[in-house]
């Protein structure tokens, strides 16, 4: 089981650089398009137009970075077993049935992720075999691709949590 | 077959099945019945990318984080103390109105009650207020704030709904202010009922707390001002505000390091965005399942055989909004209901500002019902008190908030009014 346990750290370390760098390019990217435009607009800068018009891209490459964040974000999340739900039960049972429920509750989401990054994975091919292209001609499952990734980590995560109590040992610490 | 499916389902979201993966399910099992294929569900969470309203979300999350770290939270207190703590019941007035300062900057994600929850607290009870008004008065706190710019469940209700950004927080204003106010009013009712000390009011204090806090304090005026002057978008106004936050904590407070605190603060804002948009993708794919088998035209046309008059149609929805919002947290019961609300709330007459109104504050409400509110949780935790004592404790508020929503519901202008002072397009 340990290896699954340092292959889970592993994903987490590489899932939180790419999230911290995500969040830096969408600040970035956006706060230079605002500036830039307060340029043009109230300044009335020529350069400032020029420049608009070469960074027009970055508005899309920033809402592509919002679904990377979300995804790895909610992957990462799994780690801390504390994802939105509704949660009668644990205020009224014991801790035995609970560790129960968790472990048929996390088999149950493990495979709505593996459809979820089963069917991802089936939209990205379609989008492959079509060439469909974003921002700056790049192909457009380079952005996508973080679908069925993140839903395939999560698979495991969850997967892991159904068979061993990692993640609820977790949570106590 | 599909029947049974569903019905384990409800059981199993009951249970405490992540939401997400409850609404995904969903998806699936009805678009598999409808025959629809499965990729529709990638599709539906890949528009995620494709909605610029969407991107104030990650900005504005990052910015409540970075302002919950450090003494933010102190410095805003000692402020509004310095200017209020003189009047009877001040400091509940205080501890309001930071937490409504906090609620709006951090999107009522139950942050306001961790942060500030210990610190208020102990000053409440210090100065003689009674434990069960100041355990009912910081339970609710973490909830009123949320109608004022940038909060988030605004920003996703005009996703769901379409509505013009801009002037659902117009709208929101003047009830915002009512849901402060009336609690505030009842605590000064209170400090002067208890014959509580006062504090005297101190030019060298005041002056001294402004100073403590002047790069925090206009951060809520940047925004308003921002957004309503047309020199930045809802989301153009987030970068321009996580960039501020960034410098005055780091570089002017010091509070936080860029080595050693920055990548956990957004690695932490990261996963509150995920565990809202990953609910917003499965609602997304599951909207569209309803949408396509006309469920909604369904509701709308049993109900209109069971309530007839937008009277009756208000005091059902008030009723179902305030048990969504002690079920669920308010993301993600604006992600399932609104779709659903919206075409009933048309047919009754009910106009769409004030609809989202109503529902941001059923929803605030909800967050503080009996038995399941969410912020009875938080606060049980943070405050080291029974649950059960905090619903009695937050009893007398929920009858005040329940005035102010009967109020915004049955006196439209209260939402109204603002917007229509306000031309935008919508």
């Amino acid at each position: 089981m340990w290896i699954f346990s340092r292959l889970n750290d592993a994903a987490a370390r590489i899932e939180g650089i790419l999230i911290v760098a995500s969040l830096w390019c969408m600040v970035v990217s956006t706060f230079v398009s605002v500036c830039v435009r307060g340029l043009h607009t109230k300044l009335g800068l020529a350069w400032a137009n020029d420049a608009l018009g070469s960074i027009a891209w970055s508005e899309e490459f920033a809402r592509m970075l919002v679904l990377w964040v979300s995804l790895l974000g909610a992957s990462l999340l799994i780690k801390d077993a504390s994802h939105i739900k509704i949660d009668l039960f644990s205020r009224l049972s014991s801790s035995r049935l609970i560790k129960l429920r968790d472990r048929i509750l996390s088999a149950v989401t493990c495979l709505c992720c593996a459809i979820a990054a089963s069917v991802s994975y089936q939209f990205l091919r379609i989008e492959m075999e079509f060439s469909v292209k974003m921002f700056l001609g790049l192909p457009a499952w380079l952005g996508q691709m973080i679908l069925p990734l993140a839903f395939a980590v999560m698979t495991f995560r969850y997967g892991l949590a159904a068979v061993s109590d990692a993640q609820r040992d977790q949570k106590e610490q | 077959m599909i029947a049974v499916a569903s019905f384990i389902l409800v059981g199993l979201v009951i249970m405490g099945l992540p939401l997400f993966a409850g609404i995904m399910f969903a998806a699936f099992l009805g678009l598999h019945a409808t025959g629809i294929d499965l990729t529709a569900v990638a599709i539906e969470i890949f528009r995620m990318a494709n909605a610029p309203v969407l991107l104030a979300i990650p900005l504005f999350t990052l910015a409540g984080y970075l302002l919950s770290e450090g003494g933010t939270s102190r410095r805003i207190v000692r402020f509004s103390q310095s200017l209020l703590g003189w009047l009877p019941g001040g400091l509940g007035v205080v501890a309001l109105i930071t937490c409504a300062f906090f609620t709006a900057l951090t999107g009522a994600t139950g942050i306001t009650i961790i942060a500030l929850g210990g610190l208020l607290f102990s000053a409440l009870i210090s100065e003689d207020y009674k434990e069960d008004f100041s355990l009912g008065l910081l339970t609710v706190s973490g909830s009123i704030g949320l109608h004022f710019p940038p909060s988030l469940p605004v920003i996703l209700y005009c996703f769901v709904s379409g509505l013009n950004i801009e002037k659902l927080f117009l709208a929101s204003l003047l009830p915002g202010l009512l849901v402060l106010i009336l609690p505030c009013l009842f605590s000064l009712i209170q400090g002067r009922r208890w014959g509580l000390e006062r504090r005297p009011f101190s030019w060298g204090e005041f002056t001294a707390s402004l100073r403590g806090a002047v790069w925090e304090l206009p951060i809520p005026l940047l925004i308003v001002g921002g957004i309503y002057t047309g020199f930045s978008t809802a989301t153009e106004t987030a970068a321009l505000t996580v960039v501020y936050v960034l410098i005055v904590k780091i570089m002017i407070y010091k509070e936080i390091s860029p080595v050693k605190d920055l990548n956990r603060i957004m690695k932490e804002s990261a996963k509150m965005v995920g565990s809202i948009m990953i609910i917003l993708g499965a609602a997304l794919a599951f909207t569209n399942f309803l949408v396509d088998s006309f469920i909604p035209d369904k509701i709308l046309g049993f109900m209109e055989g069971l309530v007839t008059g937008k009277m009756a149609f208000l005091i059902v929805l008030n009723l179902f909004l305030i048990l969504v919002g002690c079920l669920m947290d308010i993301f993600s019961a604006i992600l399932v209901t609104v779709p659903l609300i919206i075409p009933l709330a048309d047919r009754f007459g009910l106009d769409p500002l004030h609809l989202g109104v109503i529902f941001l504050t059923n929803l605030a409400i909800g967050y503080n019902t009996p038995p399941v509110g969410l912020n009875l949780f938080i606060a049980s935790s943070r405050l080291k008190r029974p649950v059960v004592r905090l619903y009695r404790a937050t009893l007398p508020f929920l009858a005040i908030l329940i005035v102010a929503l009967l109020l915004i519901s049955y006196v439209p202008a209260i939402s109204l009014f603002l917007p229509s002072l306000y031309h935008a397009t919508p």
